[in-house]
């Protein structure tokens, strides 16, 4: 009946526990063969529910991972910051720091990162398990801006609310005339408390949740969360639906890409562009609501399979479409990428070096216009995609051109990939396998899934009970956030919505 | 005389208060067809104004009464020019000089950027710098293409060296006149490829910037002033225009004019379509095309006595 193979596997991911005096050495040599630091926070572990640091070491060479446990001592809700010798740590510290409360020792520029100036003072939502607002606290924390100072500079203040409909996010921009010298970014406007919901909703509507994380990426958060239970239940999705699934990623890829390049025409005021690319966005979005009956693609991936599957009327119906999206998508490249005006307001604009983009673990398309060769789909192996003949483009220069060069070589390989997967699909195939009714007890679950904007996880922790007991998401505009803040230094004003558009990055998937 | 002075008056201010709205629809309209949509109606433009005068304002606490009064010297400054530029094809109800009509519009640039300035917000602070900067290399080349028709009629009153008919310069000098003037008029209305009016991103905004502090009345004021400027100026490059024809009869110079005026609307809104946008530091070298044009049309003159 089931015509996906189970394989047997083991029920989540043991924990390694590093303690804290050797957790900066080990994660800098492992760093330097090769790995990657996937994720850092913090938790309750059992027994004595003591506060530990979590670090996820991803092992791109071999497709494998390490989760670290590093209880911290319970008097002491501090610990030697990582940042000094790993860079890339510096977002992570303070999102432990917001949420945990424990402080970083030694971060060179600490600050809030989520917990803006509108939250009271020492209040960390993570803590406890039922967070309190301490008394006498002031209303309002505090919050300091890196400030540039001498003849002639001066401070413009952007959002979070702007003038158009976007996302919210507030940017202190320090000019000299019309030249950046410095952006700070301050987020968590979008705070709503994510990883904390994941925990208290049953987990098997946990899945609703997870695809609200940052909708334009519904699909490839589905994945990560599906793949993460799956993990902890020890289940297989049968091959079709991994098919399916990667369909469902690839569409989405497909359509957020589009819709940059469309807004990269509007933000260099090139209408007709944005016009034509806005126009075929609409037709990629409609290759989601054919799979999925959702133009955004929700409520399809979830743990076990996919929701359904397609009629081979419909597979050939998806697979026409995509063939004319990938030869309009030729059309009207070169309208953007062969036109003159674009290019120069393109090139050598908001560069990111390729030591600072590996510094900093930028990932996805940013990431790899600065050189770092990282894709998940391939660098994990990941079903369907290690079968097919494939490569992720990379490119060396960094600039906005360099992102949009991208986009454009992924826009294609992703139809390509579609157009592979609908022809893998056939007539009455299991998409779905039963799933147990408990997660087993005292486990851990990681999905990492490409992301149409980078490598996005999802970590997931159950107790003795076999509930959630902690939820991490760490989405890829977390590593990227910093890189947009780089390309802006010494760059004019009016090129910044360029510069950020060109890196696209999710609010929401950062304020959680 | 007296009756025909007041009948010409009248019907100059009758099109300055109507043709300016039709052109921002004409532009509205054409643009979205040129982007295959279904685009608003051609006379959307008014009712937004009537719309924006009867809404309220918000009004920044840091402001005096130059917030308040710098649309009324722009949209009064306008209508002034408007009378003294022959831009309907017909000649203008008011005298006016050269340098008398380049100095109301620079008074007008300088209280809208001191109006901007007082808003205190920073981006208003922004757009006043960069109009300036832009109205640096744009004034110039104006008035230098339009000296080259006033040395050659040797005189810098409007009527005479706009007169059409014979002794009118060679029609090299004029469309060098009228190529100076297009670039340097579109960077002045801060229109494609200097700045993006349709953009919501404030921090790539010249004019934009300028007046997002106001609202309400002080921006129906605002927009109006705008709208006259381009249409008033258009006229002035469709009566350069007309200059290189032979004569025609008052009522055909003036359907020419009009014709001409929603022309270079839908001109303007091809070239906002297709163009992309210029890096800020390339703005200067787009107005010094403008700026040489305007320089060789004066050596033509001279050189021809």
């Amino acid at each position: 009946m089931n015509s996906g193979e189970i394989l047997p596997q083991p029920a989540g991911i043991e924990p390694v526990l590093v303690p804290l005096d050797s957790l900066q050495e080990r994660l800098t040599m492992l760093l330097r063969q090769g790995s990657r630091l996937g994720l850092l926070t913090a938790r309750r572990i059992p027994p004595g529910d003591d506060l530990a640091l979590v670090t996820l070491v991803l092992h791109p060479a071999n497709a494998g991972m390490h989760v670290w446990e590093t209880p911290l001592h319970s008097a002491k809700s501090a610990f030697p910051s990582l940042t000094p010798h790993v860079p890339q740590a510096h977002w992570f510290e303070r999102a432990v720091s917001d949420f945990f409360g424990i402080l970083p020792e030694g971060h060179p520029r600490f600050k809030s990162v989520i917990l803006h100036e509108a939250w009271p003072e020492g209040f960390y939502p993570l803590r406890d398990a039922h967070p309190v607002v301490p008394e006498n606290a002031p209303a309002r924390r505090s919050s300091k801006f890196l400030t540039v100072q001498g003849e002639g500079v001066y401070e413009i203040a952007v959002g979070p609310i702007h003038a158009g409909i976007i996302e919210p996010g507030h940017f202190r921009f320090s000019c000299l005339g019309e030249v950046i010298q410095n952006l700070e970014i301050r987020l968590g406007y979008q705070h709503r408390g994510i990883e904390q919901q994941l925990t208290e909703v049953p987990w098997q509507h946990a899945r609703f949740l997870a695809e609200a994380i940052s909708s334009d990426s519904s699909a490839a958060n589905a994945w990560a969360h599906a793949m993460a239970v799956e993990q902890l239940l020890a289940i297989t999705p049968p091959a079709a639906a991994q098919n399916l699934r990667a369909l469902s990623l690839e569409i989405e890829r497909t359509a957020s890409h589009i819709g940059d390049l469309g807004g990269i025409c509007s933000d260099i005021g090139f209408t007709a562009g944005a016009a034509l690319f806005g126009c075929l966005r609409g037709r990629a979005l409609g290759l989601g609501e054919q799979l999925t009956g959702a133009r955004l693609q929700t409520a399809y991936i979830l743990p076990g399979g996919v929701a359904h599957a397609i009629s081979l009327q419909a597979r050939d119906q998806m697979a026409a479409s995509v063939r004319s999206i990938a030869k309009e998508f030729e059309r009207i490249v070169p309208i953007l990428m062969e036109n003159p005006g674009a290019l120069e307001r393109m090139e050598g604009v908001g560069k990111v070096r390729p030591s600072l983009a590996r510094d900093f673990g930028m990932v996805g398309p940013a990431g790899r216009a600065s050189g770092v060769d990282y894709d998940v789909r391939n660098a994990f192996l990941q079903e369907p995609y290690a079968w097919l003949p494939w490569e992720a483009a990379v490119e060396e220069e960094g600039d906005v051109l360099a992102r949009v060069r991208i986009r454009v070589q992924e826009t294609r390989a992703s139809l390509q990939l579609a157009d592979a997967f609908l022809k893998r699909v056939s007539n009455e195939e299991t998409v779905r396998v039963p799933v147990p009714d408990k997660l087993p007890p005292r486990s851990i679950g990681a999905g990492i899934i490409e992301a149409w904007r980078g490598e996005l996880i999802h970590l997931v922790f159950t107790d003795e009970n076999g509930s959630i007991s902690r939820y991490a998401v760490k989405d890829p505009s977390f590593n990227n956030w910093t890189g947009l803040a780089i390309a802006a230094r010494g760059q004019l004003v009016a090129d910044f919505p360029l510069c950020n558009k060109s890196f696209s990055l999710s609010y929401s998937g950062n304020d959680l | 005389m007296r009756f025909a002075s007041i009948l010409l008056l009248a019907f100059y201010l009758i099109h300055a208060l109507t043709l300016p709205l039709l052109l921002a629809g004409v532009i509205q309209f054409s643009k979205s067809r040129f982007l295959n949509r279904q685009g608003p109606p051609l006379l959307q433009p008014f009712w937004d104004i009537a719309k924006l005068f009867s809404k309220g304002e918000i009004i920044s606490e840091t402001t005096t009464g130059v917030f308040r009064l710098a649309p009324i010297i722009s949209i009064a400054v306008m209508l002034c020019t408007a009378l003294m530029i022959p831009w309907l094809g017909v000649s203008a109800p008011l005298p006016g000089d050269l340098f008398l009509i380049i100095y109301l519009m620079a008074v007008e640039k300088f209280v809208t950027q001191l109006a901007a300035l007082d808003a205190g917000s920073s981006f208003g602070a922004l757009g006043a710098s960069r109009k300036a900067a832009v109205s640096i290399a744009a004034e110039p080349a104006v008035v230098i293409a339009l000296a080259a028709l006033a040395a050659h009629a040797h005189s810098s009153s409007v009527s005479l060296f706009l007169a059409t008919g014979p002794g009118s310069a060679n029609l090299f000098v004029l469309l060098l006149v009228v190529a100076a003037l297009w670039l340097a008029v579109t960077a002045e209305l801060a229109r494609m490829p200097v700045d993006d009016p349709t953009t919501h991103l404030e921090l790539t905004m010249i004019h934009e910037a300028l007046i997002l502090e106001n609202s309400g009345r002080n921006l129906a004021l605002r927009e109006f002033a705008a709208a006259i400027e381009m249409t008033v100026l258009f006229g002035l490059i469709a009566r350069v225009l007309l200059m290189a024809l032979p004569p025609f009869s008052p009522v055909t110079a003036y359907l020419l004019s009009l014709g001409l005026i929603l022309a270079a609307g839908v001109a303007l809104a091809l070239m906002e379509s297709i163009l992309v946008k210029l890096r800020w530091r390339k703005i200067p070298s787009l107005l010094s095309f403008a700026l040489t044009a305007g320089i060789i049309a004066n050596l033509i003159v001279v050189l021809k006595g």
